[in-house]
């Protein structure tokens, strides 16, 4: 019991860490930066359109829901305060479980939110909401905007299928710029 | 060096003319090139601005997502449509080159703040700036153009084409309607310079020029014919005085003369008998000058008559010399080549009168003892009569003015007496009787006076 825990403690050192490391190596706040760039600028370029009460013309807030810890809740919450998606204000959270999910409109999923993609599919089936993740693999596991890096540049790839699916249309101005379009 | 006091009237017109028309025609294509040139430069201007326009537009999603190669695209795409822009750039908002494309073959423009929106000119290209702004207003870059004037060349050419040939016309055009025109002003003026030419050779002064209209010439011509008629007039009145005076001076001296004559019959003291021959050599002379004189105020009103009749003209030579003889004591008069046998229709007095002239002539402008000839030449229509001397001659600018009226070769007129008139007066009754008179002559070598006379109806004698 004791080796166990040593080998468990031992193990999650590494791993924070490892991963301390690789914060270091990477900017992260340059990248979560851009990414929250980025996540405002989607809502230019994406129209809830099943459900007249998350329409982007109302006056209720949009809301943005970050699940898991993420370097994205301090550039987005810096952009909420001074700018507006369309007439709306936009309204940023952090929350730690899908169960906190309720009627936000845009459902960023972090790296380190344990559950991954799957545990947000399931719960969100075909809702309204707009899912964003940030792993390889996920855009084909359904999410409908997933950022990845390549070439030292942040990109992005888009399933249209599960965000049609979702009543969320996304503009072709931003999926001409999309690496990957899954239909 | 020609000054433009030399050019003729006629010629001064046209060139006016021609030179007004060039310099109003180059002023409206100066005016016409350049709002042509200005109005391709605005246009280009604003087609360009708008293309940036588009370009920016299309790019602001690229921007945002940092997708370089999509703006490249876009560039790449657009510059099809657009084939003059040789290069393009996309800047972002801090000034960094986002995406840029140059056309194939050409230098690479770097394009230098500030990026704001403008545009200039150099000697090729157009340069635009034009910011990328979003629907809030906010500015996401820049667009910058290079463009080829490609078409300013081509404008310029044709416009210049497009000059030249109607410059051309125009001058073409100027010259005929100033040639045309001219015809109004200078012909009327050559014309009355022609009358006046013509007045002066043959001394009519009744010739009127036509007075067309009222302009300023029509007002010199008629002035001018009422100056001749001033001058008609004068004249008129001088042969009137000259005819009433040789009527009135002639009654009394024919009856000195008479009375001379019978003096001179009857006998005297020699002296007084040389006295009276003198007075009555003086007489005679002054009772044929005023028988010449008589003779021109006839001719000159018109009223000579002749008193046609057939007759032979080897008579009439030979009567003539025998005549001539009696008073030129000094030369020899000799009939030379053969006869002509023939008759002539004409005024026998007046005919031996223009003879005895030449005659006279030879001798008193001849020196003593010199020989004087007379000849006749025939051909079918008419017979010569020449009197040839060897004396003092006559300059060749002289030949045409010794048969006018009171005209005195410049050499004869203080030596040797005369009034001007013997040459006038035959040259009429020669043109009377449709003949010619002329004379061959020259400086100190002799001359030859000659007239001929049409042989109409001719017959030989038997
Ligand atoms: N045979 C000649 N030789 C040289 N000069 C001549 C001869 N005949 C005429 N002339 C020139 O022509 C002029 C005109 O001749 P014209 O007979 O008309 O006048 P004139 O002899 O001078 O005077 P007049 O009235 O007495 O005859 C003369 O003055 C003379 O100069
Ligand atoms: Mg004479």
């Amino acid at each position: 019991m004791r080796i166990k825990q040593f080998i468990f403690i031992f193990l999650t050192s590494i791993l924070v860490l490892s991963n301390y490391a690789f914060q270091v190596r990477q900017p992260q706040g340059q990248e979560y930066n851009l990414k929250a760039a980025f996540l405002y600028r989607f809502l230019d370029y994406v129209e809830w359109n099943n459900n007249s009460s998350w329409n982007n013309t109302t006056e209720d807030p949009l809301r943005i829901a970050i699940l898991g810890e993420s370097g994205l809740y301090g550039p987005l919450m810096e952009i909420s305060r001074d700018k507006k998606a369309g007439t709306r204000t936009i309204r940023v959270r952090q929350i730690n479980s899908v169960s906190e999910i309720g009627s936000s409109q845009v459902i960023f999923v972090s790296r380190n939110y344990k559950y991954g993609i799957d545990a947000v599919l399931n719960r969100m089936l075909d809702k309204p909401a707009l899912i964003i993740s940030e792993q390889k693999g996920d855009v084909e596991k359904g999410s409908h905007i997933n950022f990845l890096i390549a070439d030292n540049k942040l990109k992005f790839e888009v399933n249209l299928k599960t965000a049609a699916r979702s009543g969320i249309k996304i503009g072709s101005q931003l999926l001409q710029h999309a690496t990957l379009i899954k239909k | 060096m020609i000054g433009l006091r030399d050019f003729s009237i006629k010629n001064k017109l046209v060139l006016m003319q021609v030179l007004t028309c060039v310099l109003v025609l180059g002023l409206c294509f100066a005016a016409f090139v350049i709002t042509d040139i200005n109005g391709y430069k605005g246009r280009k201007v604003a087609s360009t601005i708008s293309f940036a326009q588009v370009i920016g537009s299309n790019s602001i999603s690229a921007i945002q997502f940092l997708d370089n190669e999509a703006a490249e695209k876009t560039l790449f795409d657009l510059q099809e449509v657009e084939t003059d822009v040789v290069n393009a750039s996309i800047v972002d908002s801090r000034g960094k080159i986002f995406a840029a494309y140059t056309r194939p073959n050409q230098t690479t423009h770097v394009f230098k703040p500030p990026f704001r929106n403008r545009h200039w000119f150099d000697d090729q290209y157009l340069y635009v700036y034009k910011n990328i702004v979003d629907q809030q207003g906010q500015i996401f870059g820049t667009v910058c153009l290079q463009v080829e004037l490609s078409q300013l060349e081509a404008i310029k050419k044709q416009k210049f084409e497009i000059a030249f040939v109607l410059l051309f016309v125009g001058i073409a055009l100027a010259f005929l309607i100033a040639y045309l025109n001219q015809r109004y002003i200078s012909a009327p003026i050559l014309n009355l310079v022609n009358v006046m030419k013509q007045i002066r050779e043959n001394s009519d002064y009744s010739r009127h020029v036509d007075v067309i209209g009222k302009d300023e010439i029509s007002i010199l011509s008629s002035e001018f014919n009422n100056l001749m008629d001033e001058v008609a007039n004068s004249h008129r009145k001088k042969d009137e005085f000259i005819g009433i005076a040789s009527h009135e001076l002639k009654t009394p001296l024919t009856s000195v003369k008479l009375y001379l004559d019978a003096l001179s019959k009857m006998k005297h003291e020699p002296l007084v008998h040389t006295f009276i021959l003198k007075s009555k050599d003086g007489v005679k002379k002054l009772h044929n000058l005023i028988l010449d004189l008589l003779d021109v105020s006839k001719i000159e009103s018109g009223q000579l008559q002749l008193n046609h009749k057939d007759l032979s003209i080897d008579d009439l030579i030979d009567e003539c010399i025998q005549d001539a003889q009696m008073n030129i004591v000094n030369h020899t008069i000799l009939r030379e080549g053969t006869k002509c046998d023939k008759i002539i229709h004409g005024d026998r007095d007046r005919l031996e009168q223009v003879l005895i002239n030449l005659l006279s002539n030879a001798a008193k402008y001849s020196p003593n003892g010199t020989s004087i000839a007379v000849k006749t030449v025939t051909s079918d229509n008419d017979i010569t009569v020449s009197v040839t001397d060897s004396g003092i001659g006559i300059a060749g600018s002289e030949h045409k003015k010794i048969f006018g009226r009171f005209y005195r070769a410049k050499d004869s007129n203080s030596v040797i007496s005369g009034f001007g008139l013997g040459l006038y007066i035959c040259s009429q009754i020669i043109k009377r009787h449709k003949g010619k008179i002329g004379v061959d002559s020259q400086e100190g070598k002799g001359s030859t006076f000659y007239f001929t006379l049409p042989l109409n109806g001719e017959q030989k004698l038997s």
